[in-house]
């Protein structure tokens, strides 16, 4: 079963960054990953989420985003942001991931590309994978049952 | 002399009618039964044919023959190359003129005197390898032979043959590449579709999916939260109404009214249609005298050609664009002006919106591209109209040098003057 945010050697939940232009998707994500106990932040442009980045007190341990965006795509975001030092493991949310976009997208090391729509559990699933496999070596997640 | 000079006239009009109607597309059979009309004109009581070789060169198939009985035109529909044939077969095999009656009685004259024939003369069009490429034919039930003018005019219209078949040939060739090319960009529209309606489509999809899912994780909530729930079932309905949206744009997008009728309309008409299918939306965003419809009197009764339906979909779409845009800003205005230039109208259509950061011009066009919350736009907007004004011979362009937002359609038609 899923296990939550909860991690206990840490003692501090999973922060989790959405980066989506759809308000309904948006405010689905927020709920569904808050009931699975992360904490989360949510932004409709790669502008806004940037600032996010830049102003957070806690710091990220994945990026949730979508490609498809107005002005600056999450292509382009996601290839500024894997250029930082220590890049946040992202996973692409999108509608359509076009075939050219896949090689690049592996370039810039994102853990896992799914297409919408996807069920609930088979995200808050690759939701965990990602960040136990990208996990401090100190830190265990445990695995636990959505409350 | 006169009948030489006139039919000199008659070969250079030939050639300027064989290259118009080749222009206009005809077929091939359509272009040269034209040009043996013409000769005929020019000959009068004779009958003209065009044979071509196949391209063994051994036979012949008639393509052209547009005043000959049917009965003989029949019996002529193909026939092989022989020295030893009828004078049309004879001229194909030698490259040499064959005509009938000949000085040397030939073994198929019999048969040509009892179809009723009293002349027939052969002019064979050689190519540059020198094998025969086609036979033009002149037949005569009134009188034996062509007269010594007649005869020059006839042979030397061997060449104007052969430029016809090639002018014609090229421009069917290179009409056809148009339409290969034009169905290939359709294509490439197409792909360019897919991608963004699996976008559009997937979206409102994942959220009715998430929807559904938190709304069965709330029925096993100790205390579900009727207020949540509410809210997922208003989220649903919302993006049911995004993916029926998105259909509907489609279906406009993608319906071909490359055969409507184009419909001769007053400019003044369309504009009136404009103004009243804006007028509730301009009352709904308070803008009432603030959007302006400035045209002429004169430019009014101008009468165009044109499909209005699509005319008025697409200034319907750069008002309603204007209105978004502006609506909630301080005092908005939109204005629509029509002008007159002298082979065209321009319609511009400007707001008070401070123009287009460069990033979002250079997108505008797309389909799928839109800068509107997604409860309002589609992004299919301004590529359609794109698409409509294109297929008119116009232009619908951002005009960047306007200090406010401005889009200008151009519409190269003719211009007729109205009552």
């Amino acid at each position: 079963m899923s296990s939550t945010g909860n991690d206990r050697s840490n003692d501090r939940k999973k922060n989790i960054l959405i980066l989506d232009d759809d308000e309904s998707i948006r405010n689905y994500l927020v709920k569904l990953l808050f009931r699975y106990g992360f904490t989360v932040e949510a932004a409709a442009t790669p502008k806004q989420a940037n600032q996010i980045l830049r102003s957070a007190r806690l710091p990220f341990d994945l990026i949730i985003t979508d490609l498809q965006m107005p002005v600056i795509s999450g292509v382009e975001f996601l290839g500024s942001l894997a250029k930082s030092e220590n890049p946040i493991p992202a996973i692409v949310l999108s509608g359509m991931i076009q075939p050219g976009h896949v090689l690049q997208l592996k370039e810039f090391k994102v853990c896992s590309m799914l297409v919408k729509p996807i069920k609930s559990n088979v995200l808050i699933d690759k939701i965990n994978e990602v960040l136990s496999k990208h996990a401090p070596p100190n830190s265990t997640p445990l695995p636990n049952s959505a409350s | 002399m006169k009948l030489a000079s006139k039919e000199h006239s008659s070969q250079i009009e030939l050639m300027q009618n064989i290259q118009r109607q080749a222009l206009q597309g005809l077929s091939l059979e359509r272009v040269m039964d034209e040009f043996c009309l013409e000769v005929e004109r020019a000959l009068t009581r004779f009958h003209c044919a065009i044979f071509v070789a196949s391209e063994r060169s051994d036979y012949l198939d008639l393509l052209s023959a547009p005043s000959l009985p049917s009965d003989l035109r029949a019996k002529l529909n193909t026939f092989p190359i022989s020295p030893d044939k009828c004078p049309i077969s004879r001229a194909a095999a030698t490259g040499q003129i064959a005509v009938f009656p000949d000085l040397i009685p030939m073994p198929y004259d019999e048969q040509l005197a009892q179809s009723g024939l009293l002349g027939v003369h052969c002019v064979p069009v050689m190519n540059e390898h020198g094998q025969c490429e086609a036979v033009l034919t002149i037949f005569s039930y009134s009188e034996r032979c062509l007269n010594p003018t007649q005869v020059a005019f006839v042979e030397s219209l061997s060449l104007s043959v052969r430029m016809a078949l090639h002018y014609t040939k090229s421009q069917i060739q290179l009409s056809r590449e148009r339409r290969a090319a034009e169905a290939k960009s359709k294509l490439a529209t197409l792909g360019e579709l897919t991608s963004g309606i699996a976008h559009e489509i997937n979206n409102p999809l994942f959220a009715i999916q998430g929807a559904s899912d938190l709304l069965n994780m709330i029925c096993s909530d100790e205390k579900p939260d009727i207020e949540e729930i509410r809210a997922l079932c208003a989220q649903i309905e919302n993006n049911v109404g995004r993916i029926s949206r998105t259909i509907r744009s489609l279906k406009a997008y993608s319906r071909d009214s490359t055969f409507d009728p184009y419909t001769p309309v007053s400019v003044g008409s369309i504009i009136d249609d404009v103004r009243e299918l804006s007028f509730r939306k301009v009352s709904k965003a308070s803008l009432g005298e603030n959007l302006e419809f400035l045209l002429d009197k004169n430019i009014s009764d101008l009468i165009i050609n044109c499909r209005p339906g699509e005319i008025v979909q697409v200034l319907l779409n750069l008002v309603n664009n204007s209105i978004d845009a502006v609506q909630a800003s301080d005092d908005p205005w939109i204005r629509l002006e029509v002008q007159h230039r002298v082979d065209a109208i321009k319609i511009v259509v400007t707001d008070s919106g401070k123009g287009l950061p460069s990033d979002i011009q250079s997108r505008i066009f797309e389909s799928f591209f839109t800068t509107k919350p997604l409860d309002q736009g589609t992004g299919l907007g301004l590529s359609i109209s794109k698409k409509l004004i294109g297929a008119h011979g116009g232009e619908l362009y951002y005009n960047s040098r306007s200090p406010n937002t401005q889009f200008v359609v151009e519409l190269p038609i003719k211009i007729e003057s109205g009552g």
